[in-house]
């Protein structure tokens, strides 16, 4: 039953301006004092940010808030003060609006008992809006691109976990959504198909026509496909970061042996502006700045006729991240505690 | 090799409008009932009524002798009164009264438990539907089904009587075709949202099959005995099959009936249907919260 009457409100028909795929920094959602209580607990707490990032990764221990701040940005609980926006609509007053511009794959076994697969996600696709013969086309196409188009006629409740997980995905995607909230996607995957998961959101966050939010308690599965993260604790935001700048900025931090003249080296890389540190009587620390290169200390090497043995490039992974900011207080209290 | 497209694109193509959203649930839920073979049986079987039902109003008209043999007393001349209860309520009102309730003894159990136990709900409500919606469209499979084998058959009878009876005879009779319609609905009505409600709450089909028989069969145990030992008509306020009959002859405009008095009945019906919508509002939300 397609659109045609001209006096249904926009939002109504459906066929409200949708949001241009958006500009790779461009901010697409905005929190500011978002709090949210449930059974008289503070779940989330005045959480304030800005969310620029392709794929965010939303990562946090258990009870952090994570999954509470999905359902939120779904409109399944209401905010008990503050605002998000998402596209530039407000998740509460435009709920129903941005719905049909969200993907959603929960964390848990989610689907229509009695239905094989493609039949489930075509009524999804419906749901979501899309023509029945659209939903149809999109549902097939959705099987075969999650991997599942050999058993898009089994009835789903019959499939394994892997494939519940990607039936899930398929749902998510079929109405080809301009954000994708993922939850906890790898889930009891065994590893060729967590990989597997994996390539599939890296592939969709390609398009560039699509946000991803990835929920998820494993930081390795958050390194591989996210650019930016947000770290909760507590209900609290403890730390933003753009995974891509933090990588850039630790690039240079590097780990030395050399024989030779150490004095004379180490005072060379001062020259050169770095900043430099002995871990052990014959190990160098070394943070590069931003003009110097690894081949000039190379060059520097050379000069003095001292033999580079070991170069170590060090950079902040994600856990390195994570450890810091679960180790940074989040409150006033925790701070003036600590 | 397929033909499927096998990469992830945005959907730029029209949308449906957010109030046809319901109906997708009941033709999605409607397909999957008929799957059942024998649900398909049954349903057919319902209709058995009311072809008994056309063959007699036939044999009515046509077979003089047959009337006097089945011992009807009902002609075009007689009143409303005569017409309630001697032939149109036992002809066709009592039957779909039945026939709506086994149906939804047999579908509605079924209706929203498999959603809740397969955690279906965040799928369906992270969509633009929000959860009246849902209810809505599950409403509707119980309200097609029931409607589809009382009070469409039901009017086709009214109208196949009009036929066959003096000319003016359907427009001195309205309420019967008027009062058909309405009380399958109000009856139909209620009964759908217990059902639904004990989906929601049981989540165990049988268990949910079990209780709805329960509550109608200890209901009806417990008014009667109550009013068996009062003797008076306050046990009938907590039995639903009183106050429909009650209900029905009112808006059929037939006599009375001396189960308990309309107000009473109306409230009963009001007050069974509002508390089942209570309760399964609460029950459908997409998460559970643990406090």
């Amino acid at each position: 039953m397609t659109d045609t009457a001209s006096s249904t409100s926009a939002q109504d028909r459906g066929t409200g301006s949708l949001p241009n795929p958006p500009d790779t920094r461009e901010a697409w959602a905005e929190f500011q004092g978002l709090s949210v209580l449930l059974g008289g607990r503070a779940v989330l707490n005045d959480l304030n940010a800005t969310l620029r990032g392709r794929c965010i990764g939303l990562l946090g221990p258990n009870g952090a808030g994570k999954t509470t701040l999905l359902n939120t940005l779904l409109g399944f609980f209401k905010p008990s003060r503050g605002r998000a926006r998402i596209f530039g609509r407000d998740v509460v007053a435009q709920a129903r609006d941005l719905r049909r511009l969200i993907g959603y794959m929960p964390e848990r076994d989610s689907f229509v008992g009695g239905m094989t697969g493609v039949r489930f996600v075509r009524m999804m696709g419906e749901l979501s809006g899309l023509p029945r013969d659209d939903a149809l086309d999109r549902a097939h196409e959705a099987f075969f691109h999650v991997g599942l188009g050999e058993a898009r006629y089994r009835k789903v409740e019959t499939y394994s976990q892997g494939m519940k997980q990607l039936a899930k995905l398929a749902q998510a995607i079929a109405h080809g959504p301009r954000l994708l909230f993922l939850d906890e996607p790898t889930n009891g995957l065994d590893p060729p198909a967590r990989s597997r998961m994996l390539q599939l959101v890296r592939g969709i966050r390609d398009t560039g026509e699509t946000r991803l939010v990835v929920s998820s308690h494993l930081l390795r599965d958050v390194e591989e496909c996210c650019d930016e993260v947000l770290i909760l604790k507590d209900g609290r935001i403890a730390s933003v970061c753009d995974l891509e700048s933090e990588r850039r900025s630790n690039r240079k931090f590097l780990f030395l042996q050399v024989k030779g003249d150490q004095e004379r080296f180490v005072e060379g890389l001062v020259s050169l502006g770095c900043e430099v540190g002995m871990s052990n009587r014959r190990r160098l620390r070394a943070v590069l700045p931003a003009h110097v290169e690894i081949a000039d200390l190379y060059a520097l090497a050379a000069e003095l006729s001292v033999q580079i043995r070991q170069l170590d490039h060090k950079r902040d992974s994600l856990e390195d991240i994570f450890l810091r900011a679960m180790d940074e207080p989040t409150t006033p209290e925790q701070a003036s505690a600590s | 090799m397929s033909l499927r497209e096998h990469g992830f694109r945005t959907y730029a193509g029209p949308w449906t409008r957010v109030i046809t959203r319901p109906l997708i649930i009941t033709r999605y839920t409607l397909s999957t009932v008929f799957s059942s073979r024998l649900f398909t049986i049954f349903y057919v079987a319902c209709f058995l009524p009311s072809c008994l039902f056309l063959v007699s109003i036939y044999l009515r008209y046509k077979l003089d002798t047959f009337s006097g043999f089945a011992g009807f007393q009902w002609g075009p001349q007689a009143t409303i009164g005569d017409l309630f209860d001697d032939w149109l309520y036992y002809g066709i009102q009592g039957p779909s009264e039945w026939v709506a309730f086994l149906i939804v003894l047999v579908v509605g159990p079924a209706l929203l438990a498999p959603d809740l136990k397969d955690n279906a709900m965040p799928l369906y409500l992270s969509r633009p539907l929000n959860k009246l919606q849902y209810v809505l469209g599950k409403l509707l499979v119980l309200l097609w089904l029931t409607g589809a084998v009382t009070w469409i058959p039901g009017l086709l009878l009214v109208f196949v009587n009009a036929y066959y009876a003096e000319d003016g005879w359907l427009l001195g009779n309205l309420s019967v075709p008027l009062g058909l319609v309405a009380t399958c609905l109000v009856w139909s009505g209620c009964l759908s949202i217990i059902a639904l409600a004990l989906s929601a709450w049981v989540r165990w089909r049988p268990a949910a099959t079990l209780g709805f028989l329960g509550l109608f069969v200890i209901g009806s145990a417990i008014g009667n005995l109550f009013r068996a030992t009062s003797g008076d008509w306050y046990g009938s306020v907590i039995i639903l099959w009183d106050a429909i009959e009650v209900v029905g002859r009112d808006l059929f405009g037939a006599k009375a009936s001396d189960l308990m008095p309309l107000p009473w009945a109306w409230g009963t019906l009001a007050v069974a249907t509002a508390l089942a919508f209570w309760a399964l509002m609460r029950r459908i939300r997409a998460f559970e919260v643990v406090r």
